[in-house]
């Protein structure tokens, strides 16, 4: 059973308030208090001047588990939610593998599910260990991305995106954080740029709730549990308000969903997942034995639900 | 007048100062003309509001009336039509 060995994160010191980012992004005075108010965002971290393989290598970096074991690495795998990141030739991850001793590892990018691209690198890399011949062979899923043009930064009316970075070391088994569910559905018929597909980007709001319900609810029962069973979620922090009208739809506490990060770090692409994690594991909001969802929906669009046992 | 009338009264002179100023304030955040409205106006289908805009009107309310809305009750079926949304804001708005 696919489990998360260890993780570590890195986020930018530099915060930038998002009324500060108002003219950047090309919002009005209520826009921001949209965001504010209904959305639950304050702040955003950026990197400035960092590469994209800078912000990688902070949070590989910390990875203090890592040390010694890259042998054991078979696969790297970039989590991202944006199709691009860095001109041809370039190669950031290919960079940070050699830098880290990693040069021997398999070592590629899981995208075009957006911001659900976590959850699938997490599944892909577990997927991978099952076949390795070597039972005791690693994976090291990267998150974090440039917040780099207008559209990586924002989702009119919906999101803004921060810099800040993962590393999770993933193994084909272990005691903890074992993964015991994983439910995705495939909405391909929502691709596109919805800012100019009015009637699509309707129709996505519309479904979106139930979409990500069914997911949620799916990993559930695929877990073999009840909606009552679990601990926590998890969520990607696309905004506050989104949560909790899902939260009133699926009947799910949203004192139990962690989004205390969302006014520290904004929307942090994939790596909001993994960040969140340690957040619960900081603030003790994980024993021993609880079951909890981990959960994004990525704009194309993928909804997709993990069940953990910590 | 019992208090129940009273607030009964209130709310159905809010309600109808909510009715009016989405009126207003609509053109506004919609960067466009709207038709005229009645309660069965559908927000989304007719006017094409979206979650967004929608969030942003009921920002336009609160500053316009100097109310505050109770805004983590809302859901979709408060947001159908015009007088869904005026009913909502009625029954969940404080004076600021």
């Amino acid at each position: 059973m696919t489990a998360l060995a260890a993780m570590a994160t890195y986020l930018p010191e530099h915060a930038v308030p998002i009324e500060d980012l108002a003219d950047q992004l090309e919002l009005t005075r209520m826009q921001v208090r949209l965001f504010q108010r209904f959305h639950g965002f304050s702040q955003i971290r950026l990197d400035t001047g960092g590469t994209l393989t800078d912000l990688l290598r902070a949070a590989a970096t910390r990875l203090d588990e890592l040390r010694g074991q890259e042998h054991r690495v078979r696969y790297v795998l970039h989590a991202r939610s944006m199709p691009v990141a860095v001109p041809y030739p370039l190669n950031p991850l290919h960079d940070l593998c050699r830098e880290l001793g990693l040069g021997h590892a398999l070592a590629f990018t899981v995208s075009h599910h957006a911001c659900a691209t976590g959850l699938i690198a997490i599944d892909v890399a577990g997927q991978l260990l099952a076949e390795d011949p070597d039972p005791g062979a690693l994976a090291l899923v990267l998150a974090g991305e440039k917040a780099f043009t207008l559209d990586a930064q924002l989702v009119p009316g919906t999101s803004i995106f921060g810099e800040a970075s993962a590393a999770c070391l993933v193994s084909r088994d272990g005691p903890r954080d074992r993964l015991a569910a994983y439910a995705t559905n495939f909405r391909g018929e929502f691709g596109g740029r919805l800012e100019e597909l009015p009637e699509l980007a309707a129709r996505y709001e519309q479904e979106y709730p139930e979409s990500l319900a069914q997911v949620l609810l799916g990993a559930v029962e695929q877990a073999g549990l009840n909606l009552g069973d679990i601990s926590l979620i998890l969520p990607h922090n696309v905004n506050v308000v989104s949560w909790q009208r899902l939260c009133r739809r699926i009947g799910f506490p949203i004192g139990n969903v962690l989004l205390s990060n969302v006014p520290m770090t904004g929307h942090a692409f994939c790596a909001d997942l993994f960040i969140n994690y340690l957040t619960a594991t900081e603030l003790g909001l994980l024993n021993p034995g609880d079951h909890y969802l981990v959960a994004a929906a990525g704009q194309g669009a993928t909804f997709s639900a993990m069940v953990f046992e910590h | 007048m019992d208090t129940e009338a009273v607030t009964a009264q209130l709310d159905s002179e809010l309600r109808a100062r909510v009715f009016d100023s989405v009126g207003t304030l609509l053109p506004r955040v919609l960067g466009r003309e709207i038709p005229e409205l009645t309660d069965r106006t559908l927000l989304m289908a007719d006017l094409g509001l979206r979650s967004a805009t929608m969030l942003e009107l009921l920002l336009e309310l609160e500053d316009n009336l100097e109310i505050q809305i109770d805004v983590e009750d809302i859901d979709q079926g408060n947001m159908n039509t015009v007088g869904d949304l005026a009913d909502f804001v009625a029954g969940h708005s404080t004076a600021d």
